[in-house]
């Protein structure tokens, strides 16, 4: 009797030791892990495998495939790996990795998509933790981003003010450089900015967004995406092609009214440089 | 209405409105709609009394008074078999008729169903049991007293900056923000105080979720988000599970979050969101396709 129950015990014991050896977030030397790595362009399954993470959620829908995992521990960072172009995000809630079938039949990853893991954030704290992300992407090779039809790279508060001087417009080309003030920040936030960069085809994005609830705490999200940008701009095209063509067809003019708001938009991001300039800030030339 | 003449968006209306937003300062005619809706207490009144004098339901009950010999070769049930078709038919004739509105599906339905009989009475036990159910219904009466919350501030907020969006990349964006603030909204001033408050309805989730995680969905389905129309699919390619194992450590250790918690489930929720703004970016047809499939299952 005393044998079988020592039997059962070690045969327990084994199992739960052989479990933790392989799945509580170690390497394969066994070694508790304190990072996770990954990068664009190579094959999604090599990716994955390569990244540390003990097990994706893999879902394939129409052919749209991606890798997910969240519940990451906070003691684990998360790292673009690309040289010259290292980032490394901590604490990441959620990372996916995603490919798709019909731009590349052997699942190159195409996009990468990090949500930080938010506890007990304030704005002081969350304005801290961006500038510390801006830095990391000002010391690679990372050059600023934007799509020369939409917007326009301006320095300093210029960056964040519409035709009116106020705090808005679209807020996806923000001057990094710039230390947003303590006032600025909480208007700023509640728009949903977006700094974005460019550096090997890969682009970047950092969107944070504070929206308090009924609780009036705040409420803050923070993602980083990575993603091969001649991919992001072909399929952007055809969504765009695809949507006018459905708003024409239903005979709400749609490529006749896009065309008029591309040249408002022209005139209109001339009226910003404008207003830049004389604010004594500097219009950045595309590709810097 | 937030609207111009010319269908341009008055911004201005639309920010004053919606702090205006109360149940108490309701027009007299959409308080009282809202005291008749489905499900209110007014309601389950009407609809205790429309079950208790139910002339289909008692007509169809009388095709089983002559009960059957149990005897013979089958025992009866031949007879019984026949008593059954014809109160299953008698509902399926008779129902539009006296439908009154508190038919689930719609009487025009019912014609499909070749058991409309035992439908009925199975619909009136679950329609009872909710009938009875007073916690549930002080609940909705809670709800229907709204106020405006600032989730919906935000995404009036939200909208007419969409609606300004000067570029696609920026009206892309706030439709993903506006997406996020209706998900709170509904899942946190809506959801939380409406269902996943209730304790033993949190303990049943709890359980459940427990048990579908050890046993992989075999004892219990999954709580997940399926990106089809399939009404069944075991296909995980297709799924976002909520709190899945992410190895085998992950798994002994059992539930690392409960869906009545409403910390735990946001986080899912925004993995949900991110998911559907890629597959409307990427797979818009796929999406679009499977959304007009739920869309016509009420007329399949």
């Amino acid at each position: 009797m005393l044998e079988r129950r020592a039997w059962v015990w070690g045969v327990a014991f084994f199992s739960i030791a052989l479990l933790i050896g392989v799945s509580l977030w170690r390497n394969d030397q066994g070694q508790k892990m304190s990072e996770v790595k990954f990068e664009l362009g190579k094959s999604i399954v090599e990716t994955a495998k390569a990244s540390g993470v003990p097990q994706f959620a893999v879902q394939d829908v129409a052919g749209w495939v991606s890798y997910g995992v969240d519940a990451i521990p906070r003691e684990v960072s998360v790292r673009y790996v690309k040289t010259g172009y290292e980032v490394v995000w901590q604490p990441v809630f959620a990372l996916s990795l995603s490919a798709d079938r019909d731009v590349h039949p052997d699942l190159k990853v195409q996009k990468a998509s990090l949500q930080l893991n938010i506890d007990d954030m304030n704005d002081a704290r969350a304005q801290a933790f961006v500038e510390s992300t801006i830095l990391q992407f000002q010391k690679g090779k990372w050059q600023r981003y934007c799509n020369p039809e939409e917007e326009t790279l301006l320095t300093g508060r210029s960056s964040l003010l519409d035709e009116n001087g106020e705090i808005g417009g679209n807020l996806m080309a923000i001057d990094p450089s710039y230390k947003i003030s303590k006032a600025d920040w909480i208007k700023v936030v509640r728009q949903g900015p977006m700094w974005r960069w460019v550096g090997d085809g890969v682009l970047a994005e950092l969107t944070v967004n504070n929206s308090p609830g009924q609780d009036g705490k705040p409420a803050y999200r923070m993602t980083l995406e990575f993603q091969l940008l001649s991919v992001k701009l072909k399929r952007d095209a055809e969504n765009l092609a695809r949507e006018l063509k459905e708003g024409d067809a239903k005979g709400w003019d749609s490529t006749a009214r896009h065309e008029a708001d591309k040249k408002a938009r022209f005139e209109q991001l001339k009226r910003l440089e404008a207003n830049a300039v004389k604010r004594g800030d500097v219009i950045v030339r595309h590709g810097r | 209405m937030g609207l111009n003449k010319d269908g341009t968006l008055n911004e201005d209306v639309l920010r004053s409105d919606v702090g205006q937003r109360s149940a108490a300062t309701l027009q007299s005619q959409t308080r009282l709609a809202l005291q008749e809706l489905p499900f209110s207490q007014n309601w389950f009144g009407r609809l205790k009394k429309r079950m208790a004098d139910d002339p289909v339901y008692a007509d169809a009950g009388r095709y089983f008074s002559a009960h059957p010999v149990w005897g013979g070769q089958d025992a009866g049930y031949g007879m019984h078999e026949a008593n059954a078709m014809m109160a299953h038919s008698h509902v399926r004739q008779n129902i539009r008729e006296h439908d009154g509105g508190y038919h689930v599906p719609t009487s025009a339905h019912w014609v499909k169903f070749k058991e409309a009989y035992y439908v009925l009475e199975e619909e009136r036990r679950e329609l009872s049991r909710l009938a009875g159910d007073s916690a549930a219904t002080s609940r909705l009466q809670g709800i229907a007293r709204f106020t405006v919350t600032n989730e919906i501030r935000n995404a009036y907020q939200v909208f007419a900056d969409e609606h300004k969006a000067t570029t696609k990349a920026v009206q892309f964006k706030q439709q993903k923000s506006e997406l996020l603030e209706i998900a709170k909204q509904e899942q946190l001033n809506v959801l939380q105080p409406m269902i996943y408050e209730d304790s033993a309805l949190g303990k049943t989730m709890g359980m459940n979720h427990a048990i579908s995680r050890y046993t992989g969905g075999f004892l219990s389905p999954r709580y997940a988000v399926v990106y089809s129309a399939k009404s069944q699919t075991d296909d995980p390619g297709l799924q976002t599970v909520f709190d899945k194992p992410d190895g085998a450590w992950d798994y002994v250790t059992g539930p690392k979050k409960n869906l009545p918690n409403p910390e735990g489930r946001m986080s899912y929720v925004g993995r949900i969101a991110d998911n559907f703004n890629d597959l409307m970016a990427n797979r818009r047809s796929y999406m679009e396709g499977e959304l007009r499939k739920i869309q016509g299952w009420m007329n399949a």
